[in-house]
């Protein structure tokens, strides 16, 4: 070390200890380097603590301006602790094989939630005075729907709404009121709530659960007409994709909005049942306007009826779509739904006759083949091939029971219509099937 | 709020300060915080038997031995004896009865010196007392003999008197009359400072303060003002949302000065101004370590906790305000102690201790042995306070004259040239005194309990309220954890 580097040295360590000097004694002298932060720490067993110290400060504290507040969060807790009460006296009720009847479960219920809602309501109460806490009586009602007392739960609802008509999330609130109502079997109630629900916010996130609800209030009150409006405005808003398009089987949409489109659409079909069927599918259209996904309620519908083993109603349905759109690309399809249907329902002249007519309106180079695409004819051409063969076999089976000669004339005008549409190959193929 | 005329200790000191310069060729007192008299030139006995008796703080007895021997006709010169009764009321605390003798026997014929002199300590009583009208009223009063000490101070007392009265211009005009290297001068800054940052003139007096702030000084009357000042400019910048200024000027206090605590409280808020809360907990974890019958230090104690709330540090949150609550709680009880003291009359006891020391010329040191007790420090605020000093001291005379009273009524049995007619109606007479004494002690200890109630009262609430926001504060914290956390084996 050279002497100018000693001499530096020595210069900053006595600016440094002039610094310390004149630091000493005041309070630039505090440091914070020897404060520990323990970040995060976990803090155990701290429910009930909370609720503790919230109870404790609402009585020594009769006046403060948080006093609500702790009994509202007091209250919160409370409700926690009632859920788990609840459960846990069904649980032993079930381990001791204890039967539990409908008012015994009611008793427990409302005796696990007592202590939650008389803070709720004195909370609501100490709230009176200057305090805007609208949770209160959301909460309120919360627990005393939870405690199976839906018109308190409403009246909690009411009183809020009373309170703070201009509340932010009273779509919420009314949403809400409309599924107390519902719950209640007071659908016209309901209806207005979840009308009043929509009229808060067209973008709402409570606007299409609102209008569904709408929808089934009015389904209840047998009103298919406009239960059928509220339905189809949801899957018009559904089905649009962000750029404009309409997304017929909703690929794009989220799992829960898949499951209200299919809930939609199902209420859709019940309601066009109640109508009187195909027929009121047509009505509808006729008076509200197309839909290009118009495909899927006629298929509901025909499938509805299949589950109910309405075999005549169901092919009446699949066959009114094709009445009513014969150039769709989906007509084939619908005509194979009727088949089948037939098929399963074990109406043997009634299928023949389908695929009599199924072959007559998709034979090649007739109407409809003329009019479709290649891809699309591709797609037809097994069915109508399967269909063809099925025919020709049907009607080859007849003349050999018969022997009548004419019938052998029908049966072998049907295999030329075949080597027409599908060559010696299919023919063959054909063959190999009825043995020869 | 920030105007500075010395008083307590400094009053002690200035009037030490001032009397190094009296010149007066006959008689002069006083300070009414406890009374130095100083005497020359007194011939009458009678007279020198009274100021004796006063120099021994028992003024009172002057009192009585000057007005029997002016009744008996025994004092000669009755100018003087009534200017010496004038001075003994002063320093008995009775103002108004000092200034209706002053305004009999201060006249013309008197030397200016004297006249200037009785007023100007009448005036300074009179301020002591809260009662700035009638100060005002006794410094004009005042012409120009004053000593170039008395002077400066009287200037300075002037001034501080128009700052109270809102009169901020006339005080800055008064105060530039001061000069800066006497003894007042750098108590005249300051207030010059504070005027004219009333004033609007916000840089001049940031930059007089600054100047008292950066002072070097050994002494530590001044070393306080410096403290003063910087921490008058700390608390202005905090209040402007400027931390960094306010830090810079704050840190330049001592950590162990008597205005520390506050200090340590606002550096903490300055860092905190900034969210920089592990900087705010180093003063503020210092605070919380002092006496917590300090209002700085129970405002940390909440102060802490929450800045290891900012932090996440919650478990240290919730052990800070779990202490804290501890402490308030500790606090309240002292309180009710000194409520229970207060009611069955032991503090008013101590406190007339207090005053009869003030009389005798005791310093903070003997007044706060005397209130050192965990309740007592409550009731020091209110020593503070003019109102109640004032009712304390006449409570206190009122209790000596009721001894007094006992004593000559006692003394009359031995009086053997008194007819017993005679010794009837002196008997009669002391009673009926005694009676009315009675009456007004009473209605003093009432008037004085129900002030140190009050304050009581107040200093509790404060806890109470500090208490309940620490509970809340701890039932959020948990009710946070359970949220976190989980609910662990409940």
């Amino acid at each position: 070390m050279n002497s100018r580097v000693v001499i530096i040295t020595l210069a900053l360590s006595l600016l440094f200890l002039h610094g310390c000097a004149t630091k000493k004694g005041t309070l630039a002298s505090l440091d914070d380097s020897g404060i520990v932060i323990e970040k995060n720490a976990p803090i155990d067993s701290a429910r009930q603590k909370a609720a503790d110290n919230y109870a404790s400060f609402i009585n020594s504290a009769p006046k403060d301006s948080l006093r609500v507040e702790a009994l509202r969060r007091l209250a919160d807790l409370e409700l926690e602790k009632s859920e788990e009460r609840f459960q846990q006296q069904l649980s032993k009720l079930d381990s001791e094989k204890k039967t539990i009847s409908v008012a015994k479960e009611a008793e427990i219920k409302q005796s696990s939630y007592e202590t939650a809602i008389k803070l709720y309501e004195d909370a609501a109460k100490a709230s009176l005075g200057e305090v805007n806490d609208p949770q209160i009586y959301y909460q309120l009602s919360k627990a005393y729907e939870q405690a199976g007392q839906p018109e308190k739960a409403l009246d909690a609802l009411n009183r809020l709404l009373a309170r703070f008509p201009n509340i932010d999330n009273r779509d919420e609130v009314h949403f809400r009121r409309g599924e107390l109502l519902f719950s209640l079997n007071k659908f016209k109630d309901a209806d207005r709530a979840y009308t009043q629900a929509m009229v808060v916010n067209p973008s709402s996130a409570f606007y299409e659960k609102a209008l569904s609800k709408k929808g089934w209030s009015a389904y209840k009150l047998g009103e298919y007409d406009r239960s059928l409006h509220s339905f189809f405005t949801i899957v018009d808003r559904k089905l649009r994709t962000s750029g404009g398009e309409v997304d017929i089987e909703g690929e794009h949409l989220s799992r829960g909005d898949k499951e209200l489109l299919n809930d939609v659409f199902r209420v859709i079909t019940l309601s066009f049942n109640e109508l009187g069927g195909a027929d009121a599918i047509n009505n509808y259209f006729d008076n509200n306007g197309e839909r290009v996904y118009v495909s899927r309620v006629y298929r509901n519908l025909g499938d509805h009826y299949l589950e109910q083993r309405r075999i005549r109603d169901a092919a009446s349905t699949f066959k009114a779509f094709v009445k009513r759109y014969p150039d769709d690309i989906y007509a084939p399809d619908f005509d194979m739904y009727r088949i089948k249907a037939f098929s399963r329902g074990g109406f043997p002249s009634l299928l023949i006759e389908a695929k009599i007519e199924f072959v007559d309106r998709y034979q090649v180079n007739g109407d409809y083949w003329n009019k479709q695409n290649e891809m699309t004819q591709a797609k037809l051409s097994p069915v109508l091939e399967q269909n063809m063969e099925e025919v020709a076999r049907h009607f080859h089976a007849v003349a050999q029971k018969s022997k009548k000669p004419e019938d052998y004339v029908q049966a072998t005008s049907w295999y030329k219509m075949f080597i027409k549409s599908f060559g010696i190959v299919g023919v063959y193929r054909a063959g190999e099937n009825i043995g020869w | 709020m920030f105007i500075i005329f010395p008083k307590q200790k400094s009053t002690e000191l200035s009037v030490r300060k001032a009397l190094r310069y009296c010149t007066l060729t006959s008689l002069l007192f006083v300070s009414s915080v406890h009374a130095e008299i100083i005497w020359v030139g007194v011939k009458d006995p009678n007279i020198k038997d009274a100021l004796f008796e006063s120099y021994q703080g028992r003024h009172f007895d002057a009192i009585t031995r000057l007005s029997m021997a002016q009744k008996l006709g025994r004092v000669v010169d009755q100018e003087q004896a009534g200017l010496v009764l004038g001075g003994l009321y002063l320093a008995y605390g009775f103002h108004d009865h000092a200034a209706k003798i002053f305004e009999t026997f201060l006249g013309d014929e008197q030397p200016k010196e004297v006249r200037d002199q009785a007023w100007y300590f009448l005036a300074k009583t009179r301020y002591q007392r809260g009662n700035y009208a009638g100060a005002m009223q006794a410094l004009n009063k005042v012409q120009d003999t004053l000593d170039f000490g008395l002077t400066q101070e009287r200037n300075l007392l002037e001034a501080t008197i128009l700052l109270k009265q809102g009169k901020h211009l006339d005080a800055l005009k008064v105060l530039k009359k001061i000069n800066e290297r006497s003894d007042w001068g750098m108590y005249a800054k300051f207030n010059k400072g504070v005027a004219v940052y009333h004033l609007g003139r916000e840089q001049e007096g940031v930059k007089l303060l600054d100047e008292i702030g950066t002072l070097r000084s050994r002494d530590p009357e001044l070393k306080a003002l410096k403290d003063k000042a910087n921490l008058v400019l700390g608390y202005g910048f905090l209040d402007k949302d400027k931390p960094d200024t306010a830090k810079a000027y704050l840190e330049r206090m001592q950590l162990t000065g008597p205005f520390s605590n506050k200090a340590l409280l606002a550096l903490g808020r300055a860092y905190s101004d900034k969210k920089l809360y592990k900087k705010s907990l180093a003063p503020w974890l210092q605070l919380v370590e002092r006496h917590p019958s300090d209002p700085a230090v129970q405002d940390a104690m909440m102060a802490v906790p929450y800045a290891f709330g900012q932090l996440e540090a919650y478990k240290q949150s919730l052990e800070y305000y779990e202490k804290a609550m501890l402490s308030f709680q500790a606090e309240i009880e002292n309180i009710n102690i000194a409520a229970d003291a207060v009611g069955g009359g032991k503090m008013l006891e101590g406190m007339i201790r207090v005053a009869q020391f003030e009389d005798e010329g005791g310093d903070e040191r003997k007044l706060r042995r005397v209130l050192n007790t965990p309740e007592g420090r409550y009731l020091m605020p209110l020593l503070a306070s003019f109102e109640f000093r004032e009712a304390l001291h006449n409570y206190a005379a009122l209790r000596l004259s009721l001894g007094k009273l006992e004593g000559w009524s006692a003394r009359l049995d031995t009086y053997q040239d008194l007819t017993d007619q005679q010794r009837k109606e002196y008997e009669q007479r002391i009673a009926r005194v005694q009676s009315k004494v009675l009456l007004l002690v009473e209605k003093y200890r009432h008037y004085l309990q129900s002030m140190a109630y009050d304050e009581l009262e107040r200093r509790k609430e404060r806890l109470v309220n500090y208490f309940n926001e620490a509970r809340f504060s701890v039932a959020q914290i948990y009710d946070y954890a359970s949220k976190r956390w989980g609910t662990g084996n409940e």
